[in-house]
């Protein structure tokens, strides 16, 4: 599986859609397993994203120039720089334009994908980027897109196609 | 009036400019931005956290989930030097 979790989100022909990585181990477990999905945020879900993504650990992000992709690329971007929530923020005003600032007394980072699933000391726990992306639209008063919802999944490819190349550090640690 | 045009532009410019992606030399990732006990965290697989998940995943994959689980905590509670 090595490289693997550094690909996705792709396009995934069976589904019709572009798929995240969890999404893509819910696919095979439905179509080769006959089991259960398991369920966005699970112990059993993180932990296989983990052991999947660990196998890319140092390998870069590797996201396909894929024709069947472009919309939900193009949708990401747009929600990367839609101003949202009542703070009338956007991802990209803290991400792009005031990374390497502070906010309440930390760094604001690049907002990369490369390392998840991560283990956050913030939660005490292991968590998804959807989840990461959920807190920072509750921190822009903004109501959150549902797990695995096609903008989540549109959100996901922007970033990881914005850190195309970069080394992949799952499972990382965050504060 | 030419003036104020010409300001108008340079300032278009300018935001242009500032919000524009972030160059490809200039990406960071969000490990950079921490401190060193936290890198160090990451960096030490018998330290990191997430490691016991992916040990929990390893056995979910392999099917052999309970006993596994059992002793990649075992493993994970030895010290470094073990």
């Amino acid at each position: 599986m090595k490289g693997v979790a550094a690909r996705y989100p792709a396009f995934d022909a069976t589904a019709g859609q572009v798929v995240d990585l969890g999404q893509r181990i819910n696919l095979c477990r439905r179509d080769h397993q006959k089991a259960p999905e398991l369920a966005y945020e699970s112990r059993d879900l993180l932990a296989l994203s983990a052991f999947v993504a660990r196998q890319s650990r140092g390998q870069p992000i590797a996201i396909a120039d894929d024709a069947r992709s472009a919309n939900a690329l193009m949708q990401g971007r747009k929600l990367f720089n839609e101003r949202m929530g009542q703070l009338n923020l956007s991802c990209a005003i803290c991400h792009d334009d005031n990374w390497g600032q502070k906010l309440g007394g930390t760094s604001i980072p690049q907002g990369h994908p490369n390392g998840y699933p991560l283990y956050r000391l913030e939660w005490q726990a292991m968590g998804s980027l959807q989840r990461r992306l959920r807190n920072c639209m509750i921190g822009m008063r903004a109501e959150p897109f549902s797990y695995g919802s096609s903008e989540f999944i549109a959100l996901e490819l922007c970033l990881m196609q914005r850190a195309q190349g970069m080394a992949m550090e799952s499972p990382a640690v965050r504060p | 009036m030419k003036i104020g045009a010409a300001l108008c532009v340079l300032l278009l410019s300018v935001i242009a400019v500032h919000a524009a992606e972030i160059a490809t030399a200039d990406r960071k990732s969000g490990f950079e931005f921490m401190g060193r006990d936290t890198q160090a965290m990451q960096t030490d697989d018998t330290s990191n956290p997430g490691m016991l998940n992916v040990l929990d995943g390893g056995a979910l994959w392999s099917g052999r989930r309970a006993r596994t689980r059992r002793r990649a905590h075992l493993v994970m509670a030895m010290p470094a030097s073990a």
